[in-house]
């Protein structure tokens, strides 16, 4: 499953990315979303993610949500 | 001296700018927002024998470029080659910065890593042996509390001995990557590692590479950079730390949510500008009251009993006084509103706006970022569409920045204080109000014309990073409410004070003229009078006004009080007692005091709501002049009228020259209709 269909409040581990090339997802991965990582997703707003990973704050699209496949 | 260039480095938002003010006292700009930097910036400071040159560069995540701001770092790191790189992390998100750091260290210059918000660290309970990574790395490392300046004062010994040390930094990659880079540097004798992975993406090793460990050379790359600052924080980090639910998580319950958050906003957004107003206007109006019944007669009698020719001390009565001393009087103003918009930068709210907002937005064919170089926007267009280099999609960047423009900057406030203290003095908050939300209107029609005709393009991919919420430092906040002051003042200085004696040389032309009116100024503003007549204004010395006041919209403002005073001109009073005067004007700045504390504690915005008749004032000169329906519609001319040398050079510089000059024409015609509606209506309506 995706990052998309994660309950609100639960953690989650990344499990792969798509579309590794692009530079959304390179910015991605720069700020701390890699593959095996822990996160939670903290809030959800319309179209946007609202996640912690580690100790930062990240808001993502819901579109580039759907390029990152979590367990 | 010999001179020592540091490039200033990090991810965004890990306090870069504020440790350049704490170590070079410098007056750079800082914000609580990823990517406030957007230009590089300088600063110069003398140490240890040494010219130090901090160049301030964008933050980044990678030095991959993919946006404008990170090709402006790596253009820099690559071509200017600096003698030591300063690259400055975020403790608590060590891990995350280190990616950045690997890249940094591949160039093999001599490197200073300061470890900042270490106070943060500390809470967390984490644990960092900063001797180990100077260790491993070959690298100083400085500890830093960016909000207290704890620790800045090591950070320029640490260049200074890292620079005369000449210490090349160590990184090491997976032992198959290495053997390969072994072979290159022996072939080219290329030493940095940046240097030998570019020879190796050309060359035929490249290939075998690929083959043996079976991913793409980027992939490689970027996985090694990854594995060697993941394996770098196992090895200097004793303890991670973990945050509990902080204050930021329970002020985000609040702030992201999707009603009250919008809720809240609207109460930031009220108490912001009830602040600025407020608490300024009494220091306004003491200002005021000092240029006009203070000043402008002691500078009359001084000039004129010194013998002085009566042209100059005309010349200094309308254009010195009249021109600039009639915009100075809007510092405080401009002061306390930029205070109140650099606490809400450097507090963290405002990213937030684009979480907020981003259901919003997208409806416009935007995301939700945009939000924050709109919100720049207020403070001041310039650095608002320069911060739209942050965005990764050309189509995006040219929608924002063509909103940009709209958004009612502290200039325009000066022009509707001043008509709005005049006119609409029982409704000063909803004039206001209308004129704010107006600017937004006109920016959200402009993004929704564009993206239905030349920008029909879909939205890419939107990732960015919420800071914690900080309490600022006042030193800093203070620092850079005082930038932008000085600005304004370097401003009024310059190109007002230019502008002035333009208009009043044109006043003057030819020479002799009896009549004002009959002068040059007179006659091109008649000229221009028709262009106008329908939006209701017919009178040529407001016209003359607008030519000017291209530079910058305050200049309406000054021209306005120059040529009103040339027409109004007096002779300096006769009966001047100093002394008198003087105590008058200090025991009411205590006064003015009083009254702006004391309008803190009232919740209506109270601001011009002064009763007092001004006839014989300029105020009341102008006043004769317009009707409030005119005022209105002259407000929402200059309001939507791009009168700015300074935004038009930027629109020019980020967008071209051609799209640059099409949206100057744009917001005219815009400008006209706004205004054409609005004084119709309001005639109707203010009759």
């Amino acid at each position: 499953m995706d990052l998309r269909s994660v309950e609100l409040g639960k953690e989650f581990t990344v499990k792969s990315l798509k579309g590794k090339d692009s530079p959304a997802v390179k910015k991605l991965t720069a700020m701390g979303l890699r593959e095996g990582k822990r996160a939670k997703l903290l809030l959800r707003n319309g179209r946007v993610l609202l996640l912690r990973v580690d100790n930062s704050r990240l808001i993502i699209d819901n579109n580039l949500a759907s390029y990152v496949e979590v367990a | 001296m010999k001179k020592v260039r540091v490039a200033v480095t990090g991810n965004p938002n890990v306090g870069k700018t504020t440790l350049l003010n704490w170590i070079a006292g410098t007056h750079l700009k800082v914000g609580n927002w990823p990517g406030v930097t957007v230009e590089k910036k300088e600063a110069v400071i003398e140490f240890g024998g040494y010219k130090i040159h901090l160049v301030d560069l964008p933050g980044v995540y990678t030095l991959e470029p993919v946006s404008e701001d990170e090709r402006i770092a790596v253009s820099f790191l690559e071509e200017e080659k600096p003698d030591v790189i300063l690259n400055i992390v975020d403790t608590p998100n060590l891990e995350k910065c280190l990616l950045l750091t690997a890249e940094l260290l591949e160039f093999g210059r001599p490197t200073v890593l300061v470890l900042n918000m270490w106070d943060e660290a500390k809470r967390i309970g984490m644990e960092v042996d900063t001797e180990r990574i100077e260790e491993l790395l070959n690298v100083k490392v400085v500890r830093t509390v960016g909000r207290t300046g704890e620790g800045t004062r090591g950070i320029l010994p640490a260049i200074v001995e890292a620079y005369e040390k000449n210490m090349v930094p160590k990184i090491s990659y997976g032992e198959e990557v290495e053997a390969k880079l072994r072979k290159i540097s022996e072939r080219t004798g290329f030493k940095n590692k940046r240097d030998l992975i570019k020879v190796l993406e050309e060359s035929p090793e490249r290939k075998e590479l690929e083959a043996k460990l079976g991913k793409s050379f980027s992939d490689i790359i970027s996985d090694e950079r990854y594995a060697f600052s993941h394996g770098l924080f196992k090895e200097v980090v004793k303890k991670k730390g973990e945050k509990g639910r902080d204050l930021t998580d329970l002020i985000d319950r609040l702030a992201l949510h999707p009603v009250l958050g919008f809720l809240l906003f609207v109460v930031v957004v009220y108490v912001a500008f009830k602040i600025s107003f407020d608490f300024s206007t009494p220091f306004v109006d003491w200002v005021d009251a000092f240029m006009v019944e203070f000043l402008g007669p002691l500078t009359g009698v001084i000039l004129g009993s010194l013998g002085f020719p009566d042209w100059f001390v005309r010349f200094f009565s309308e254009a010195v006084i009249g021109g600039v001393g009639f915009v100075l009087t809007f510092v405080p103003l401009i002061g306390t509103l930029y205070l109140m918009i650099t606490i809400l930068e450097m507090s963290g709210y405002i990213p937030r706006v684009a979480f907020l907002m981003d259901r919003f937005m997208h409806k416009l064919g935007l995301h939700g970022r945009s939000v924050v170089p709109l919100i720049m926007g207020f403070g001041c267009n310039v650095p608002a569409i320069m911060a739209t280099r942050t965005i990764e999609s050309t189509r995006d960047k040219i929608l924002v920045t063509m909103m940009i423009p709209f958004m009612s900057c502290p200039a325009r406030l000066v022009v509707y204080a001043f008509f709005i203290s005049i006119f609409f003095r029982e409704n000063p908050a909803l004039v206001l109000t209308f004129l704010y939300l107006l600017g937004i209107l006109v920016a959200i029609l402009t993004a929704l014309i564009l993206r239905k005709t030349f920008y029909r393009g879909s939205l890419t991919h939107f990732v960015m990073e919420l800071p914690p919420y900080r309490f600022p430092s006042l030193r800093t906040v203070l620092t850079i409410t005082w930038v932008h002051v000085r600005d304004f003042l370097y401003r009024a200085g310059t190109l007002i004070f230019g502008a002035s004696i333009f208009i009043w040389l044109l006043l003057n032309t030819p020479p002799g003229v009896k009549e004002v009116s009959d002068s040059v100024a007179g006659k091109i503003g008649k000229a221009l009078v028709p262009i106008f007549e329908p939006i209701g204004i017919d009178n040529w010395k407001v016209t003359t006004s607008l030519i000017p006041a291209f530079l910058a919209r305050e200049i309406v403002i000054s021209s306005m009080g120059t040529i009103y005073t040339a027409e109004g001109y007096t002779d300096p009073p006769e009966d001047f007692n100093f002394s008198e005067e003087l105590k008058e004007k200090v025991s009411s700045l205590g006064g003015a005091v009083r009254d702006a504390f004391l309008s803190l504690v009232t919740l209506k915005i109270v601001a011009f709501e002064v009763e007092e008749e001004e006839d014989e004032t300029l105020k009341g000169m102008i006043a004769k002049d317009f009707t409030p329906a005119s005022a209105l519609s002259f407000m929402v001319f200059i309001l939507i009228y791009t009168s700015c040398l300074g935004t038009f050079s930027v629109l020019v510089r980020e967008i071209g020259k051609r799209r640059a000059v099409l949206f100057l024409g744009y917001s005219f015609v815009a400008a006209w209709i706004f205004s054409f509606l609005v004084y119709r209506t309001a005639s109707l309506i203010l009759q």
